[in-house]
């Protein structure tokens, strides 16, 4: 394990949808890492939140990216594609949350460097499940950079 | 007779046949049922057989010294009086061709005509005219109606195409619809019960008790609405991309009593094969879902006094196996026999759980392996499911 964070760790939730950004928010709060969830609701703000541009100047650094794939004006995938090009932020692991389970989308997706693709459970039940593990492994089992 | 016909008489008797005997193949020939037309080089009519009178509607008087081709369809005429041509130039038979004609009465007909030369007994060409020239035979089939029938068929055929693509698409996009709409459903539904889910962990017991009532309601039915996308998931998708092999229905018996352990030990239900289960052509995992299926309706419908027995037997019949599954359950009354295979039609209230999924995907199964599936009365008391599979070796794999 890593020493605990000293700062809340900062995630940067893309998702379009309030209940959705709702039902994480509550999940998130289960888990044991101090975090604090910023949320976008779309892709391009998403990159613009990333860079510290626009409405987002002095933005904090994002530790952890929670990204849905279906998204108003730049969608999910192009985001992944951008960060994962971006040298200054294609080291920020980038979890893919979202509905879909479909094949087609998860091959995409990793094939466009995603670190992980993972299907939001129905059951809330197993999303709090889901992500507690994700944000146990991400921010205190791995080490990331600049840690 | 007309001058000519005498002229052609008089022709056949130079090439050394006796007027007597050209008149008893005259007789023959005109009761044949194929029209024949003797014409001069130039195409005057000399002679015609009685068929000929039926096949132009007019008289054969009116028809010798007339031009044949005039009868024919002036896009046909071109052709046939090539073969005429050619057949004078070097003497060959010409093909068959199919042809039109115009009836006098208006009425268009199709025909199948011979061309050829006209010889005598001595093997050598009839001659007539001035100056003498061979003579051409055309022999013609009625062919009008095959042609009708054919033009028929065409139309129905197209038809048929026409409807097996618009089906195809339907079907394609009704799979498609339940897909995308059980998908989609799900995801305002994942929103709804997880608040719900919420409101029911934080604030139970801190409301009233109408509200803890309302929110275990709301809990209830966002549960059965899951399980009801799900179920209308697995039915757009059972029967999709059938994998078809030999399967042994005995190994599938198997693999059935393997899926349903647990339940089978909780009701003390046993699965009896009767005899000998066929190898059929079938894809393997879907025909373990079927009898899955039919083997779980089989110990959740059971009668509450009796352990259930089931029993899967085949019998074969007409190049196809009959395999039933019956069981001693509570059965099925013969009024709601065809609508339990309908999706989401149940016979039984809430105490049974369940959704009326299951019938409805072995019926979707069992028709894409182009069988039939019934139910009737067992010989055990209860339920019996009849799957009639055909036992070719190949079936077309969609």
């Amino acid at each position: 394990m890593n020493d605990v964070h000293s700062t809340p760790v900062q995630i940067l939730l893309v998702e379009d949808s309030p209940g959705d950004v709702s039902l994480t928010r509550e999940a998130l709060q289960s888990g044991r890492v101090a975090n604090e969830l910023n949320v976008v609701g779309d892709g391009e703000a998403a990159l613009r939140y990333l860079r510290g541009e626009g409405e987002h100047v002095g933005s904090k650094a994002t530790n952890l990216v929670l990204l849905d794939l279906n998204l108003p004006k730049k969608s999910g995938r192009e985001v992944l594609e951008e960060i994962k090009n971006d040298p200054a932020l294609m080291h920020i692991p980038v979890i893919v949350l979202t509905t879909s389970a479909d094949e087609e989308d998860i091959l995409r997706s990793y094939q466009l460097h995603a670190n992980a693709f993972v299907t939001k459970p129905v059951v809330f039940g197993d999303f709090v499940e889901a992500l507690v593990r994700l944000e146990g492994f991400w921010l205190q089992v791995v080490h990331l950079p600049g840690e | 007779m007309t001058d000519l016909s005498s002229q052609l008489m008089v022709a056949v008797d130079d090439g050394g046949i006796g007027l007597e005997r050209f008149a008893l193949s005259q007789s023959v020939l005109d009761y044949a049922p194929v029209g024949m037309v003797i014409t001069s080089a130039d195409d005057l009519v000399i002679w015609a057989n009685l068929a000929m009178d039926d096949f132009l509607g007019i008289s054969r008087a009116q028809l010798v010294t007339s031009s044949f081709l005039a009868f024919v369809h002036v896009d046909d005429r071109a052709v046939l009086s090539q073969d005429a041509g050619r057949l004078l130039a070097d003497q060959e038979i010409a093909d068959v061709r199919e042809f039109r004609w115009l009836c006098r009465d208006g009425r268009r007909r199709w025909g199948s005509i011979r061309t050829s030369i006209a010889t005598a007994d001595s093997g050598e060409p009839l001659l007539y005219g001035e100056p003498p020239r061979p003579c051409v035979i055309r022999q013609i089939l009625d062919i009008t109606e095959r042609k009708a029938a054919e033009g028929e068929l065409a139309r129905v055929l197209a038809e048929l195409r026409k409807r097996n693509v618009e089906l195809e698409r339907s079907n394609e996009e009704l799979t498609q619809f339940a897909y995308v709409a059980s998908h989609d459903l799900s995801e305002p539904l994942r929103v709804i019960a997880g608040h719900v889910e919420l409101l029911a962990r934080r604030y139970e017991g801190q409301l009233d008790e109408n509200a803890d009532r309302y929110i275990a309601f709301a809990v209830d039915g966002c549960t059965r609405m899951r399980v009801l996308i799900e179920d209308l998931l697995s039915y757009s998708r059972a029967g999709r991309e059938a994998q078809f092999q030999p399967v042994d229905v005995t190994e599938v018996m198997e693999q059935v009593r393997r899926n349903l352990g647990p339940a089978l030990g909780e009701s003390g239900g046993s699965l009896i094969v009767d005899g000998d289960l066929p190898t059929l052509t079938a894809d393997r995992t879907q025909l373990v879902q079927v009898f899955t299926n039919l083997v779980a309706n089989s110990l959740k419908y059971r009668c509450p006094d009796l352990a259930p027995a089931v029993h899967a037997s085949a019998l074969h019949a007409d190049d196809s196996w009959r395999i039933e599954i019956a069981d001693n359950g509570v059965g099925i009354p013969k009024e709601h026999r065809e609508r339990i295979f309908r999706i989401f039609q149940r016979l039984h209230g809430r105490d049974i759980p369940g959704t009326g999924i299951g019938l409805a995907i072995c019926r979707k199964i069992v028709e894409r392996h182009q069988g039939t599936i019934e139910v009737g009365e067992s010989p055990y008391g209860g339920t019996a499911f009849t799957i009639v599979l055909s036992d070719r070796e190949a079936l077309d794999n969609e």
